[in-house]
């Protein structure tokens, strides 16, 4: 069991669906330089596949993400921006959104938060 | 307010991405006896991350036959995690601790940036071809504004029950 959750630190899911011109990601584990390139490589062959111009990626089961997770997520957009589309991340636990925020992508994507996240604001 | 005992731990690994998650693995638990919110010790998390991953990419370009070292010490409530590689190293520091500045494509530049603004201090000693040093440090203490909010506890709790399941 404990290989198993050590294991599980270290990955990452991804399954994604197509509606009309967005594709529709879900995302699962630790967006960090181990999985990047892995993400980089799954969205770029579903974008690919898919033609579509916009993305959306539930956010909700990220654990954690830092600047690599970022450069993968801001090289999207740079792409689907020429394409005259547009990246939504949706669900980001509190502390994934507190990254999102300091980094600006806030500006430059729609963030749309869970009611977990207004519910901790609030506080 | 909760603490830990004085420790420190010393972990020296291959330059290779898998091992980013394992140093901030073992950082975090060695603040485990502290009470930090899980923004805080996801804050702590992100720093060193940052720290390893900037040795594998800038210190190693990627080359992954090379050793990083990580040493995480506490001594009465001070955290210091010191982060080193004997790659490159960096010619001009300032300019490399700017936000957004980067020399990849697909990389934000931002790393040096979330070290700075989550820990309360950050040193960097590198030249060329020297390698480089990182020290990051931080006092552990909770503040009541920032108790541990159930609804992250909950969902910690329920991430460890999807994880046994």
């Amino acid at each position: 069991m404990a290989n198993q959750l050590v294991e599980d630190e270290f990955k990452m899911e991804f399954s994604c669906e197509v509606r009309g011109s967005t594709l529709v990601t879900r995302i699962k584990g630790e967006l960090d330089l181990n999985t990047a390139d892995e993400l980089r490589n799954k969205l770029d062959t579903a974008l690919k596949n898919s033609a579509a111009r916009n993305l959306i990626c539930d956010f909700s089961g990220v654990s954690f993400i830092d600047s690599s997770g970022l450069g993968v997520l801001i090289g999207r957009l740079k792409n689907l921006e020429t394409l005259g589309g547009s990246i939504t991340i949706k669900n980001p636990r509190p502390s994934v959104y507190r990254i999102l925020e300091l980094s600006g992508l806030n500006k430059v994507m729609t963030i749309e938060k869970s009611q977990q996240s207004y519910k901790e604001e609030s506080r | 307010m909760k603490t830990g005992t004085d420790n420190y731990v010393v972990l020296s690994f291959k330059s290779l991405g898998e091992n980013v998650a394992l140093a901030r693995l073992v950082i975090s638990s060695l603040v485990s006896g502290y009470d930090l919110t899980l923004v805080e010790l996801d804050e702590i998390k992100v720093a060193v991350s940052e720290a390893v991953s900037n040795c594998i990419i800038h210190g190693y370009l990627n080359a992954p036959e090379h050793t990083v070292e990580v040493r995480g010490e506490l001594c009465a409530d001070l955290l210091t995690v010191t982060v080193k590689d004997q790659g490159v190293g960096i010619s001009d520091v300032k300019k490399a601790m700017e936000a957004n500045y980067s020399r990849i494509a697909d990389r934000m530049g931002l790393g040096f940036t979330f070290m700075q603004s989550f820990m309360d201090k950050v040193e960097v000693v590198s030249k060329p071809g020297e390698g480089t040093t990182v020290i990051l440090s931080k006092k552990l203490e909770a503040v009541a504004n920032q108790a541990i909010s159930e609804i992250e506890l909950n969902q910690h709790k329920q991430d460890e029950i999807d994880k046994v399941g």
